[in-house]
């Protein structure tokens, strides 16, 4: 992580690759759905990217990791939990109008709520088709933050909508 | 079903990405230096009220044992809490139970210290005016230290911001409170509890808010 703190991609791609099987053993003891358990790994990563400047080299690594790890398992727990509750409310509703019951209706009502910056590197990827690079030039961003941008909007959409439409997201 | 997020490629995507993205960053200092720092801006602060507002019979009160023992009470639950807002915006640095417990020890047992000093009399009641003077005398001590520690703990990456938030309220205020027993010269119970304390869990309430809003943006810096 030192290195990285200096701007070695080397050294970051190799610690970002090796602590992967770590952080997806920790998540496995808390969390039973691989499916959640990838998303929480990659949470984790995305975290430990954005929080890479207050690691201290002379203390060591695993803590500040699993520290993270941890704080990211359990925010997806409390997101978990209040999305079930919503669907609960949700199954008691007694109507539910027409045209929410769309396959872009609900995809478009997440969108909304994303951030301009993760829409538009969502809706170029996802919607528009274009290549990284390109979505990357149009946005005035590098490909890497584009990336990064289009997986946190990911992340979102798929949390904003019913685990059941994402058929319909294809 | 396999959902569109059961794709090991994407963690792969994902790792390109935040390589692609990898700048130098200027690593934050460590918890300790920028608490060096904020009690330099408190004594700073504490030395220019010390210098323009003290307490006439400041020499007197200096004398009494239980006074002495009630400001280093509300001094180091204080600093401790500083101490825990700075090491909570580092992660794996959270301060644990002990910590937090020791914190709220010492302040309780600073109001055991007051409740036992100090006389209960109406006074706070009737002495209205002069006690909003100094509820806004003890937030204008605490605004300079509670913002220093506000952006020293933004400096990091919180994983919990609401405490972070709070603490960092609760030592600013706390060090404001203690800063005004040597500026103001009323020594009842409720108007101490009433006019001095009434700040600092307001200060709490707001920062821990503060906190919410200010040391959890780092986490949406994409």
């Amino acid at each position: 992580m030192e290195g990285a703190q200096g701007g070695d991609r080397e050294a970051y791609r190799a610690l970002l690759l090796d602590i992967q099987g770590d952080l997806g053993r920790f998540v496995r003891r808390r969390v039973h759905d691989p499916q959640e358990v990838e998303d929480i790994v990659q949470d984790v990563l995305l975290v430990i990217h954005r929080a890479r400047h207050t690691f201290d080299p002379t203390r060591p690594f695993e803590p500040w990791m699993y520290a993270i790890a941890r704080n990211v398992t359990i925010d997806h727990g409390r997101k978990r939990g209040s999305r079930s509750r919503r669907e609960i409310l949700t199954d008691e509703l007694p109507e539910i109008p027409a045209e929410a019951l769309t396959s872009e209706a609900p995809l478009a009502a997440a969108l909304e709520r994303l951030p301009e910056s993760q829409r538009e590197a969502f809706s170029m990827l996802k919607i528009e088709g274009l290549s990284v690079e390109a979505a990357a030039e149009r946005a005035g961003v590098s490909p890497g933050t584009l990336r990064v941008r289009a997986h946190r909007a990911y992340q979102s959409v798929k949390t904003f909508i019913a685990p059941d439409s994402d058929e319909g997201e294809g | 079903m396999a959902g569109p997020s059961h794709d090991p490629a994407r963690t792969d995507a994902l790792v390109d990405g935040l390589v692609d993205d990898l700048k130098p960053v200027k690593r934050v200092w460590s918890p300790a230096v920028h608490l060096g720092f904020w009690l330099a801006v408190e004594l700073l602060v504490f030395g220019l009220v010390a210098a323009l507002a003290l307490r006439m019979d400041i020499l007197v009160q200096l004398q009494k044992p239980l006074f002495l023992l009630e400001f280093a009470l509300l001094i180091a639950a204080g600093g401790l809490s500083a101490a825990m807002a700075l090491l909570s915006a580092v992660p794996g640095r959270e301060p644990g139970r002990g910590a937090v417990t020791l914190s709220l020890v010492l302040l309780a047992a600073s109001f055991v210290v007051l409740y036992r000093e100090m006389p209960t009399t109406a006074h706070a009641i009737a002495s209205a005016p002069w006690g909003m003077r100094c509820a806004f005398e003890t937030i204008a001590i605490a605004i300079l230290p509670w913002a220093a520690l506000l952006l020293f703990a933004r400096r990091g990456a919180s994983l919990v911001p609401v405490a972070a938030g709070g603490l960092a309220g609760l030592a600013a205020f706390l060090l404001a409170s203690a800063t005004m027993r040597v500026v103001c010269p009323v020594d009842d119970f409720w108007h101490l509890v009433l006019w001095h304390f009434t700040p600092v869990v307001l200060g709490l309430g707001t920062s821990a808010l503060l906190g919410v809003l200010l040391l959890s943006a780092w986490r949406e810096k994409h």
